[in-house]
């Protein structure tokens, strides 16, 4: 009744005072002088204001004369002018470089830039979408300082792997948490995504606790800007051509050549021609097949993305759909995604706020079967594939040179072996947000999540294969769970003095069943579990996992010079022991802004701040219940259950934790030059590792905490922008990290030698690093008989690899990594490029291993630097291949693995607003992974870094790999 | 109104914080220790596991390293019987190539890992068992098996990984790490292998009492069974040169009428379906389902589809065999040897012998204790006792069964004992069992060097030789003297680097 009274009176108000002006104008840009779109134009002291629309053009009426607009815009300095007389003010904004009011999503809650006490990274959504990707990891290489982000696949569909600041856990995942829209996990089209922030030291992910030894993602979604409606249409086409990097493989003749040296007398040197031709007549060299390039085509990529937003008083929405279509470089491969995003803000009343965000995402893949690249890198350009009359060639009848019998055009022609996958989830997230008081509110936020996959595989029997015989086999899971987290908020200000924070209790679960189902039989043509006539089996698992964690986090500011936030977390997890499932993660930064002193005073620097962080952060994701002692009833014995132990008991298993330190400086040199400076040392104790036991005890590992890692190092980045004028910008980016990895605390004495291929073997110990290769010493070939040579025990020289001692050889850990980009505006046209380095760390190149030790499969083009030994005194690199030794694993093969590549070129032209009016255009070529420089050779030098499945940094003989991917592509960027 | 719905709010809120789960989650697709133990079937399930454990090794579960496999190709391929015949960087390699066998070997650390865990799946069964104060004959039954699966696996072990029992040394030569009971695990050292082979028979002969009352279980040749105890009491008594207590032994499982020695056209169809043959004591029972593909031990040495078929017979087994003699038309056992297999100019002879259960090439329920092994351990104690007549008596009656036509010419007189009747028993278990893992410890218990003059990659100069062409005697790889350390398997690094206590074997 009060507010109907007091809105009549306001209304009688403005009927009595009639001075009022209207006011109109442009607002434009000092950067470009462009207009800006949505810049918002207020009437200071009231809440009389307006927006801009796309071509910079507002109208407001104010009171009188005396009234004083704000015009102000993110990116772009706050200006007030008093309105006057002047009917038409046109108003050209400065852009504020520093961007300190920048609103930084941390998850939980927000900062302003100036505000962040901890290394915090942020890339915009201009700055991701220069490469077109599936998956934002491919987005964010090269461009973040101390995040290690390596893909090791060019399938389409793959993701990258990430590393934030080096290598912490042995044997527990190192995936960084992912944040979207403020809840832990989720799923996202990259093409909604508006921001990524990286957070990588304790001050922002103390948080989050257990979950955030690796560093933290927070993914920020799309919400109107406007209250005009927007709409944008953006088609990318684009065509991809596998790289195999300097991987090439040789042709008959290179390989007959080859060969020939087999029949090389160890005594006199010669060569056997007599036995060679017998062996190998010489009319093989009429087949030189290619069998990559049979295997392999130029692909095709479509992606589009339709988007529509804006907002009113009480709702803010934002509705996307989007395709992407990938073939792949190896025929009858492909990944497609459907995403479907729907992000809904409600003003409910004055206080209460409910924003419901849904996302709908389904996939669909076909793969390769996971050895053809290596069968066909193995198959030797004698053999054809289709014989005289031009009909595929059975492999299994005729006699061949090739050792694998496979014929993979097979699969290829009649499309009989198949496999492929298909994924389908929805998230579902609702967040309260009241207002109880003007300091305290209450937020309630909680997202559902379902999964559902399957894959599927089948293959005829007709098809010729390394296994024989058909198959087919279906598996299908779906996984749902929750999470929920309600906490209260606090916000207030004690004159120079705030206070923020937030206090609350979070809770998640999630359960996972799997079923499967082979055979064997498949009639003709029919590609069904039911219609399999033989040997049917089936399987299926249920596991569920929990967490609950008590949360909460102050901040306190003063002035805007000093910064002090501090966090506390309680997590509690059912990977533990009851004694051992609660631990306890506190956290501490602060910053100085020199620059807001009273006292500082500079032209030069205009911005300046210090900053450290120290607080402890968990590691507990090596899936659930490894503590217990059991029994694996997953096989069987002639048809009755069968119980093996699996797994040892150790009741005292706990959290991994990570105590982390952080300093750094952020500073500003004009408006031109901008740099961030960090310094880390991060401890990780009680590392959970799947340790080796005697094997005599009945088990071969268990869980364990044992030892420490350390992991040192710091990070620089620098934005420059040397020219700034009305039609031209240039920007440069350039950052650079170094990390330094060690283990300690494992004991004197105590070391641990792990083989998880062969005898492949890396140790483990004090004083070095993780992953240390652990390898017989390799001394080259013996110029006097072309043998191999290693160092013995004593050091003198044997040919014995037997007998070779152990030493310790560097580590595939990457010590130095970066990016560098670069960014020209001219007038409507925009250059970008970007790369990203790596430089320091040594691989194991299985490519060299076995390079010829057999005499039955196809090799490696030999390198520059390679030779093979022919005669006494020679200086080779390769030795007599009657000496050659296979599955041996020594320092000759161990190679550097430094490489720069070029990720991305990218040239757009946006259509003059004189054309396009209302709207906007804007037309794109790019160009992803021009160029790779490496000392790598045989393989691409993108190597996993996961140990947890095989070795890391291990190259296979011939790289088995999805061949790496060129991509060029055209944009249209449509906006209206 | 306003108010309520905030208060509400509130309340909820607070129990929200207040709220907690249930954070005890066991698995689904195990069982722990103490619901084990509360099993009713608990022990049964566990023996089973011991059989499955040969199959299948859950821990690091893969088609090319099980148990079974590791077995064969450690055995077969470190004899004479086998070409190695396109090299490899699988690590079978340094199986046929001893001179670079080293102790981080995956291949012989999972073999020694698959064996540990057999024993200490029995140990748990032997603790659980031994709370029993009233057992039946089930119980009993169950309690022999338990020892003699325990003892197959630790015979298996010392053969590999200790040198050949001599009872004068066998009390100074390292023997096995002996695990007691299932909380037996910290670091220990081996016992003498005359402590160890003394053990294997103590188990053995308390299996032997235990098993006297027939059960169902045991009647079913894919499990343990008195018969099965008392045959491997035979071989066990025979590799420690017990020759009176191996003659009684043997002579026990060939009276028993639930074994018969294979006619020669039950032998042609006998490994496709071992387990219904009265020829088979025990077999490891291989599902349809089990099957390994190019991972299975007839992998390496058949030609067919899913096989890799890069080894085959040797020259010296063909000729024991009898090699352009009426014996390849008349002895059932050369319808294992298959066509020529050429591959870049190389000849290769594979054989069949271990394919085609359910017409699959690479399935095989593998036999690991048969009948006629019985006569010929006889036999060959017999010789050693230098009693000819009985000695040729039992090889003679395994000749008879293999043989299709011409039966008598083919039967050995003393006549034919050119140089020793230990080498005429020894060629006949040759032949006999050709692929099927004893000729490797047959020439190692008898003190005979490996000599493996034929073309093979066992030799470090192959490549350009023709596969008829044979290596000089002094070539690496040709000759091994009975007595080379690499003859004795590592004890995998694994082992020693965890156990400081275990004693490597010299050399390594």
């Amino acid at each position: 009744m009060k507010n109907v009274l007091l809105s009549g009176l306001l209304m009688f108000s403005t009927l009595v005072m009639s001075a009022q002006v209207a006011v109109k104008g442009v607002v434009t840009s000092g950067d470009d002088g462009l207009p800006i779109v949505a810049a918002s134009v207020f009437e200071k002291g009231t809440s009389n204001g307006v927006i801009t629309d796309p071509d910079g053009n507002y109208s407001i009426t104010v009171h009188n004369e005396n009234a004083t607009l704000v015009f102000s815009s993110i990116g772009f300095k706050t200006t007030e002018l008093r309105v006057g007389n002047r009917g038409v003010i046109d108003i050209t904004l400065e852009v504020d470089s520093q961007l300190i009011d920048e609103v930084v999503v941390m998850g939980y809650s927000s900062k302003t830039r100036g505000e962040i006490t901890s290394a915090v990274t942020t890339v915009s959504s201009e700055k991701l979408h220069d490469v077109v990707s599936n998956n934002i990891g491919d987005m964010l290489q090269g461009k973040v300082s101390g995040v290690t982000i390596v893909k090791d696949s060019g399938r389409p569909g793959a993701s990258p792997s990430i590393r934030v600041r080096g290598t912490s856990s042995i044997h527990a995942s190192q995936e960084p948490l992912y944040v979207v829209d403020g809840i832990i996990g989720g799923s996202y089209d990259p093409d909604d995504v508006e921001s990524v922030t990286v957070l990588k030291d304790v001050g922002s992910t103390g948080m989050f606790g257990a979950q955030a030894n690796s560093g933290v993602l927070v993914i920020t979604t799309k919400k109107a800007k406007s209250s005009k409606l927007q709409f944008n249409f953006k088609a990318n086409f684009g065509l991809i051509t596998p790289d195999f990097s300097r991987q090439g493989l040789m042709n008959t003749k290179e390989l007959y050549t080859y060969y020939r040296e087999y029949f090389r007398d160890p005594e006199t040197h010669l060569i056997d021609d007599l036995a060679f031709r017998s062996a190998l007549p010489s009319s093989i060299l009429e087949n030189d097949t290619d069998w990559r390039d049979l295997i392999t085509q130029n692909a095709f990529l479509q992606n589009y993305h339709f988007s529509v937003m804006g907002k009113k008083d009480w709702y803010s929405g934002y509705l996307s759909f989007s395709y992407y279509n990938e073939d792949g470089t190896i025929r009858h491969t492909g990944y497609k995604q459907l995403n479907v995003r729907s992000n809904n803000t409600f003003n409910l009343t004055k206080w209460l706020t409910l924003t419901a965000n849904l996302n709908v995402s389904g996939n669909m893949s076909d793969e390769p079967d996971g050895n053809l690249v290596y069968y066909v890198g193995e198959n030797i350009p004698f053999d054809s594939p289709y014989d005289a009359d031009g009909n595929l060639r059975s492999f299994k009848q005729s006699k061949l040179y090739g050792r694998y019998d496979v014929n993979p055009m097979f699969g290829f022609e009649s499309g009989k072996d198949v496999r492929n996958s298909k994924g389908f989830g929805t998230d579902l997230d609702f967040v309260l947000t009241a207002k109880i008081t003007p300091w305290l509110s209450f937020v309630s936020q909680t997202r559902s999540t379902v999964g559902f996959w399957h894959s599927h595989y089948h293959r005829f029997a007709d098809v010729e294969y390394m296994k024989g015989g058909d198959e087919i086999e279906d598996s299908m899971s779906y996984s749902y769970g929750g999470i929920s987290t309600n906490m209260f908020k606090f916000d207030k200000d004690f004159g120079k003095h705030s206070i923020r924070g937030l206090v609350g209790y979070e809770g998640q679960m999630t359960w996972n069943n799997s079923l499967s189902g082979s055979g064997q039989g498949l009639p003709f043509g029919l590609s069904v579990l039911d219609v399999a006539s033989a040997n049917k089996d089936a399987g299926g698992n249920r596991s569920k996992s929990g967490m609950q964690s008590f949360i909460s986090e102050a901040n306190y500011s003063y002035g805007q010079r000093y910064f002090l936030t501090g966090s506390f977390r309680v997590d509690q997890s059912s990977t533990f022991n009851k004694d051992h499932r609660t631990a306890i993660f506190p956290a501490i930064s602060a910053a100085w802004a020199v620059n807001n002193e009273p006292f500082f005073h500079s032209d030069v620097i205009t911005y300046l701040k210090f900053k450290a962080s120290v607080g402890k952060t968990g590691m507990k994701d090596i899936g659930s219940s490894k503590y217990l002692e059991a029994f694996a009833y997953s096989t069987q014995y002639d048809s009755n259950s069968a119980a093996v132990p699996i797994q040892m008991a150790n009741k005292d298993l706990k959290w991994e934790e990570t105590t982390q330190i952080n300093a750094g400086l952020e500073a500003g040199i004009t408006d031109r030059i901008s740099i961030d400076l960090n310094y880390y040392n991060n401890t990780t104790n009680d590392l959970l590792i799947y340790r080796d036991l005697p094997p005599t005890g009945g088990f071969s590992s268990q869980w364990q905490n044992l030892g420490s890692v350390r992991n040192t190092g710091f990070e620089f980045a620098i934005n420059v922008t040397p020219v700034k004028t009305r039609d031209l910008r240039w920007d440069m980016d350039f950052n650079i990290s170094y990390n330094k990895n060690k283990l300690f605390n494992f004991g004197e004495g105590v070391q641990f030698i792990q083989s998880n291929y062969r005898s492949l073997s890396q140790i483990y110990r004090d004083g070095v690093p993780m992953y240390t290769w652990y390898l017989r010493e390799y001394a080259g070939v013996d110029p006097q008989t072309g043998r191999e040579q290693f160092v013995a025990e004593d050091g003198s020289l044997t040919y014995d690899y037997a007998s070779a001692r152990f030493v310790e050889a560097g580590t595939p850990i990457i010590p130095w990594m970066g990016g560098v980009g670069t960014q020209v505006t001219w007038k409507n046209f925009k250059l970008i490029a970007n790369g990203s380095f790596v430089w320091g760390n040594t691989l194991y190149g299985r490519a060299r291993a076995s390079r010829l030790a057999t005499f039955v499969s196809n090799s490696l083009q030999p390198s520059n630097e390679d030779k093979i030994w022919r005669q006494p005194g020679d200086e080779a690199t390769i030795g007599l291949p009657a000496y050659a030794l296979a599955s041996v694993y020594h320092t000759g093969d161990l190679v550097k693995g430094n490489y720069f590549k070029l990720r991305n070129v990218t040239l757009s032209y946006t259509l003059p607003k004189s054309i396009t009016k209302d709207t906007g255009l804007t037309l794109s070529l790019s160009c992803d992974n021009l160029f790779t420089g490496t000392t790598v050779w045989g393989a691409d030098p993108e190597v996993s870094l996961s140990a947890d499945s095989g070795v890391a940094g291990m190259i296979e003989s011939i790289d088995n790999r999805y061949p790496n991917k060129k991509q060029f592509i055209f944009q249209i960027n449509f906006t209206f | 109104m306003k108010n309520i719905f905030k208060y509400l709010l509130i309340t909820m809120a607070g129990a929200g914080l207040m709220a907690s789960c249930d954070l005890d989650i066991a698995p689904e697709d195990s069982l722990t220790g103490a619901q084990m133990t509360q099993s009713p079937t608990g022990v049964l399930d566990i023996l089973n596991g011991c059989y499955a454990v040969m199959k299948d090794y859950p821990e690091n579960s893969s088609s090319n390293n099980w148990y079974g496999r590791q077995f064969y190709q450690m055995s077969d391929f470190s004899s004479d019987d086998v070409v190695y015949g396109h090299a490899t960087t699988d690590e079978l390699n340094m199986i046929f190539k001893f001179e670079e066998r080293h102790a981080g070997l995956s291949n012989v650390a999972s073999f020694w890992s698959q064996s540990y865990k057999i024993i200490y799946s029995t140990n748990v069964a032997l603790d659980v068992i031994s709370e029993d104060a009233n057992p039946t004959d089930e119980t009993n039954s169950l309690h022999g098996e338990a020892l003699f699966l325990k003892a197959y696996v630790m015979h298996s072990l010392v053969r590999f990984y200790a040198k050949p029992y001599k009872e004068a040394t066998a009390a100074n030569e390292p023997g096995l790490v002996i695990r007691e009971n299932g909380s037996d695990a910290s670091p220990k050292g081996r016992a003498s292998l005359k402590d160890t082979y003394d053990y294997i028979v103590d188990c053995l002969l308390e299996a032997e009492k235990l098993m006297s009352a027939s059960v169902e279980r045991s009647e079913s040749r894919c499990f343990a069974s008195i018969g099965a105890v008392r045959a491997l009491l035979s071989r066990v008594y025979l590799y420690m040169g017990n020759w009176d207590k191996c003659i009684e032994y043997s002579g026990k499982v060939i009276s028993d009428p639930s074994y018969e020695i294979a006619s020669p056209a039950e032998f042609a169809d006998y490994f496709k379906s071992t387990w219904t043959s009265k020829e088979t004591i025990w077999c490891l029972k291989m599902l349809p389902q089990d099957d390994k593909g190019s991972g299975s031990v007839a992998s390496m040495i058949m030609k067919a589809d899913g096989c890799w078929g890069e080894e085959g017979y040797s020259e010296p087994l063909l000729e024991d065999m009898g090699r352009g003699t009426s014996l390849e038309t008349d002895d059932i056992r050369w319808s294992f040897v298959c066509d020529v297999n050429t591959k870049n100019g190389l000849d290769l002879i594979p054989c069949s012998k271990l394919s085609w259960q359910d017409g699959k090439p690479t399935l095989f329920s593998p036999p690991f204790l048969r009948v006629t092994e019985m006569y010929l351990n006889r036999a060959e104690a017999y010789a050693h006792k230098n009693d000819k007549t009985n000695a040729l008596k039992d090889v003679n009656e395994v000749r008879k069964h293999r043989m299709t036509a011409n039966v008598n010419a083919h039967l050995y007189t003393e006549d034919d004992i050119t140089t020793d009747i230990v080498d005429l028993v020894l060629k006949e278990t040759r032949v006999e069992f050709a692929f099927e893992a004893h000729r490797f410890f047959d020439l190692m218990r008898n003190g005979k060097d490996i000599v493996r003059n034929f073309w093979g990659y066992h030799t470090n100069y192959t490549a350009g030789q023709s596969t008829s062409g044979k290596p000089g005697l002094d070539a690496t790889g040709v000759f091994t003297g009975n007595d080379n350390f690499r003859l004795v398997y590592p004890i995998p690094s694994k082992e020693i680097d965890n156990n400081p206590l275990c004693e490597q074997n010299p050399g390594y």
